[in-house]
Order: C-alpha cells, then sequence, then structure tokens
C-alpha cells in the first residue's frame, strides 16, 4: 500500500489533495514548477489547518506533524521514489503528455501516475509515455468541502495492478473509490449536471421557486441539502464550466445544454457562497 | 371479473359484511373515499389511509405490479359506487388511456360535488380537467410508487379548480398527516421528474459501460447527498413508471433531453435486468 504521494500542481486541487493525505499520515513530496505557488499553497494549508484547530476539530500538536509531512519540491526528479504520482496541473493534453512522458522515465518500476482530469483522454496520455500499464486516471469530484470520492480511470491498457495499488490511495485518503471506462466527464459529473439541469429547469419553467425545489428534494429524499444550495455550495461558476464541458465533449447533447440562469449569476458575481451570493444569500462565512 | 377491494374498519363495533354491487367484499357500509389507478400507488395510498382508520374502496386498473404481494383482481370501475364515498384518488401514472376512460367512468358515477385527486405526472392536471363535465373538481398532486409516503405532497390546482374544492383537498391532506407544496401545474411536477431525468442519465451511463452500477450509484449518492443512487431509486420507483414520466415530458415539452436511455426502455417493458443475463452481472440492490 502507498505511503508516500507525489502530487504535481500547488493549485486548488493540488493544495487540497496535500492537506488531504498528509492529514492521513502519508507523506506528500508537492511538486510545483513555481516556488512562489509553492509557499503560497503550504500557507493556505497552514491556515486552514490553524482553523480547524481553533474549531476544536484538530489538536494543536497535529499541526507540526502533518505540515512535516509535505514536502514542496521544484524539480520532477524528486517525485521518482513516490509510489504513486497525481497530476493536477492545467488541462491542456499536451502539456500533460509531455509531463507524464518524463515522470514515466523517472518514476521506479512500481510506481503508479494518475491524472485528475475528467475532461481529457487518459488513454492518450498513458500512450504518450513507455509505460501506459501504469497509467491511470484518479479524478476527485468538486465535492466541496470534503473529498468524498475518488473516480478510477481505466484505459485499455491500465494494469489491474495499477487499479487496486489506486484504490488502495483512495482507501488511506478514507475516500470511496469508483472504477469508470475514460470517458468524458467520467460518473458523477454528468449525474450532477443533470441533476443541477434539470432543478434549473423546473424553476425556470416556473414549476416551483428554487427554495421551494430545495424543500421538497429534503423532504424526499432525506438529504441534506437541495439542489440549488448544492450548486451553491460548489460554486455556480464551477457548475456553468461543467454544463459547457460536458456538452462541448458529448456533441452538444440536449440533457447537458447550459442554462441562462447560471452565466446570469456568474456574470452578476454570483457565484455562491463563496461570493456570499448565489441562489441564496449569506451573511456570514461558509461553514 | 370480482373487484379487489380492501378497506378498513372505522369503529370496533362489529358490522355485517355485505357483497356490493359487482360482488366485492366490503368491511363497511360507508367507505368515503375510492382509490383507483396502478397497483403500487394504490397500496401505498391504501396504508396510509389505513393507518389513519379512513375507509375505502380500492381498485386496480393499471397492470400488475407486485411480485411479492398476492395478485389482485383487475376490473374496471363499478357502475353504483356508494354514496358515501366523498372523495376520488385517481392514482393511474402507466396509461393515459386508462386515466381517461376511469375519469369519465367516475365523472357518471359520483356526484359533481365529490373532489377528485388525481395523479398529474404523467398528465397534467389541466388535459384531465378538460376531460371532465365539471372541471372545478379535479387537482392534480404527485404520486410515485416509494414515494408516496413523504411528509409533503406536492398539489397542482389547475385554472378551473374551485376554492370549494381547493378546502376540500387541504382538509383531506391534513387528515393523513401530510403538507401540501403547491406547485404549478405540468407533467413530471418537481420531484418525479428531477427523479426521474436523473434515473435516465445513471440508465445511460449503465448503456455506455462507463461504471459498475454499483458505482454508478454510489457516485449518485455523493452527487445528492442522499442514501440511494439513482438506480437504486429506479428499482424503487419501478422502470416503468420511471419510463411513463420520461415519455410524457418528452410528449408535453417535446424537449430531446427526455430521450429515454435505450436500456430503461427495454428494462421497463421486460423488467428484466440486462446485464445480471448477459454479462454476469447483479442487479443494484
Amino acid at each position: 500500500m502507498s505511503k508516500q504521494l507525489g502530487i504535481v500542481g500547488a493549485g486548488t486541487l493540488g493544495i487540497a489533495l496535500t492537506r488531504r493525505a498528509a492529514m492521513s499520515g502519508i507523506e506528500v513530496v508537492l511538486y510545483d514548477i513555481n516556488d512562489t505557488v509553492l509557499r503560497r499553497a503550504l500557507e493556505r494549508i497552514r491556515s486552514d489547518l490553524q482553523r480547524r484547530i481553533t474549531e476544536g476539530s484538530l489538536p494543536q500538536e497535529a499541526l507540526g506533524e502533518i505540515i512535516g509531512r509535505i514536502h514542496p519540491r521544484t524539480h520532477l526528479i524528486d517525485l521518482r521514489m513516490c509510489d504513486c504520482v497525481l497530476e493536477a496541473s492545467i488541462e491542456d493534453l499536451r502539456t500533460k503528455k509531455d509531463l507524464f512522458k518524463h515522470l514515466a522515465q523517472d518514476a521506479r518500476a512500481g510506481t503508479i501516475l494518475a491524472t485528475t482530469t475528467p475532461w481529457l483522454s487518459v488513454e492518450a496520455i498513458a500512450q504518450a509515455t513507455a509505460r501506459p500499464e501504469r497509467v491511470l486516471g484518479m479524478h476527485f469530484p468538486h465535492t466541496i468541502p470534503h473529498l468524498k470520492l475518488l473516480e478510477i480511470v481505466r484505459t485499455p491498457h491500465t494494469a489491474t495492478e495499477s487499479i487496486e495499488k489506486a484504490k488502495g490511495i483512495g482507501k488511506l485518503l478514507s475516500i470511496s473509490s469508483i472504477v469508470c471506462q475514460d470517458i468524458p466527464g467520467l460518473v458523477f459529473n454528468r449525474l450532477l449536471q443533470v441533476w443541477c439541469s434539470e432543478s434549473l429547469l423546473i424553476a425556470g419553467h416556473s414549476i416551483a421557486p428554487f427554495t421551494q425545489i430545495d424543500r421538497i428534494v429534503r423532504d424526499q429524499l432525506g438529504s441534506e441539502s437541495g439542489p440549488f444550495q448544492s450548486m451553491d455550495a460548489l460554486g455556480i461558476d464551477n457548475i456553468l464550466a461543467l454544463s459547457r464541458q460536458l456538452a462541448d465533449a458529448h456533441g452538444r447533447e440536449p440533457r447537458y445544454s447550459e442554462h441562462f440562469m447560471l452565466k446570469r449569476l456568474v456574470d452578476s458575481g454570483k457565484t455562491g457562497i463563496i461570493a456570499r451570493e448565489g441562489f441564496y444569500q449569506y451573511a456570514t462565512e461558509k461553514k | 371479473m370480482p373487484l379487489k377491494r380492501s378497506s378498513q374498519k372505522k369503529t370496533k363495533s362489529p358490522r355485517p359484511r355485505r357483497r356490493g354491487p359487482k360482488g366485492e367484499k366490503r368491511h363497511t357500509d360507508s367507505p368515503g373515499i375510492l382509490i383507483v389507478g396502478d397497483e403500487r400507488i394504490v397500496y401505498e395510498y391504501g396504508e396510509i389511509l389505513k393507518s389513519r382508520s379512513l375507509d375505502f374502496i380500492a381498485v386496480i386498473t393499471g397492470p400488475r405490479e407486485h411480485s411479492e404481494k398476492p395478485p389482485l383482481a383487475r376490473s374496471p370501475l363499478p357502475k353504483n359506487l356508494p354514496p358515501s364515498i366523498h372523495l376520488v384518488l385517481e392514482v393511474s401514472n402507466l396509461s393515459k388511456e386508462i386515466k381517461k376512460r376511469n375519469l369519465l367512468e367516475l365523472e357518471k358515477a359520483i356526484p359533481a360535488s365529490v373532489l377528485i385527486l388525481s395523479t398529474s405526472v404523467t398528465v397534467s392536471a389541466t388535459e384531465q380537467s378538460a376531460w371532465l363535465e365539471h372541471r372545478n373538481r379535479l387537482l392534480g398532486f404527485a404520486a410515485m410508487p416509494g414515494f408516496c409516503l413523504g411528509q409533503r405532497v406536492e398539489v397542482a390546482p389547475t385554472v378551473f379548480t374551485s376554492a370549494e374544492m381547493l378546502e376540500k383537498a387541504t382538509l383531506f391532506f391534513q387528515s393523513i398527516g401530510k403538507e401540501m407544496e403547491f406547485v404549478q401545474d405540468c407533467v413530471g411536477m418537481v420531484m418525479p421528474r428531477l427523479m426521474c431525468q436523473l434515473i435516465n442519465e445513471a440508465m445511460f451511463l449503465c448503456q455506455e459501460d462507463v461504471a459498475h452500477p454499483h458505482d454508478i450509484d454510489l457516485a449518485g449518492t455523493v452527487a445528492l447527498g442522499s442514501s440511494e443512487g439513482p438506480l437504486a431509486l429506479g428499482d424503487k420507483i419501478s422502470l416503468r413508471h420511471v419510463a411513463a414520466v420520461l415519455r410524457a415530458l418528452q410528449r408535453d415539452l417535446g424537449d430531446p433531453r427526455y430521450r429515454l436511455a435505450p436500456i430503461l426502455s427495454q428494462l421497463a417493458v421486460s423488467g428484466e435486468w440486462w446485464k445480471h443475463r448477459t454479462m454476469n452481472l447483479e442487479p443494484t440492490q
């Protein structure tokens, strides 16, 4: 079972994964080409942990231990001893292919190389390497504030052993994992998009206002939040981007068409909880 | 053909059992409510009424749905309904033709003052009202198998619904402990439409072999924040009902987004889990 994780890219997802892994007792080598980005990433992780300590959800003494497990690096070669390297960089196929080619050259034999993209072809990335059987996708859907699901993407070349290792990492991170085929959007995004899109259409057709839709859904499904509350939590800009990416990837499939309400809200800066206003208004910080 | 009757004693005093107009068994002399339509919804609303000690007659006019319960005889509506009937629940979702036939027969068999609460998830309440002479008496409501026991019920009055009938509906739903959620009259309403479209997407994922059904359901529980995934919800509702709602949405809204996943169409007809036989995969539990 993997104990040392490499993370490429110190953006939002890279930070979330690094924090989660370090809190789960895993040694993390966090790579970014930019030293300033790495430093800011560590500051963000530290401030987040500090907030948890203030809230009482984390003991004070854990802070040093967790931060001590994070090793910021600016050279790819420093990832060579990791059991798994998770790539969380920009969504560009050429960049990813190039990156994985280098990662595969440097990594030791048992290392699995994973991309977090839910959109680009994992198979295309795998084929750019000399070890496609070790390459797979590990997508962590946008479930702020927690990482709740891991979608492991297999290609026709991925070895079963690699899938099992990825599942092991999911277990170490205490995240439920599923295995899916290399299809744009994967599973979670498609279900979420249809759920949000249909809610918007129902509200848009004036069948019920969004507050009532949320109330009905919570009552019928026993869920904590309705679709509009979820969209506010996930970020309306993220939902809009999701609609567009799915529609592009699936030949303008009508089920994935974007609703005008999303763009209106985003254009008005009402992107959800993070902006203190989305479908609902929020007086205080996100809990 | 014998008519299936189900009713509940209102008082503890024994009443003589008599035969009804078509030979059906009767437990009381004065049932106040008639439930007619699809089997599973009749069962579920029957349970609700029983739990509230409300007398009722149940008539199944839809296809057989309960494999685990003894088969119920089916019958057209009796010509002579007891004069004590003051409320009708018409719960046919699977067939528009059967719903129309039931409502037209009810129109002849019950006085104009009797309220008809009719499910409007596959036919709008307004369209149903247009079939009737006394249009003011009909209100639409949402009922899907597996989801009748919730605290809230979506209710869709039509432009014809009178204040008197609305008041009667309010009193009835209060009497069975349900809170009404008034929504605009449109097929699918809120929850059935949301659930059915989500189930359809999960079926497309199955169709395309994107992931194992168990994995699709797991992703769905995370996406919805619910305890059940879309395929489990589909099993709970029954795919026949899901297909009926989606077809109604496609028909009334003319939107291709409600196109059924081919596997959903097949399962709705055959009831067989496609991969169970062909790929040796288990259906979701």
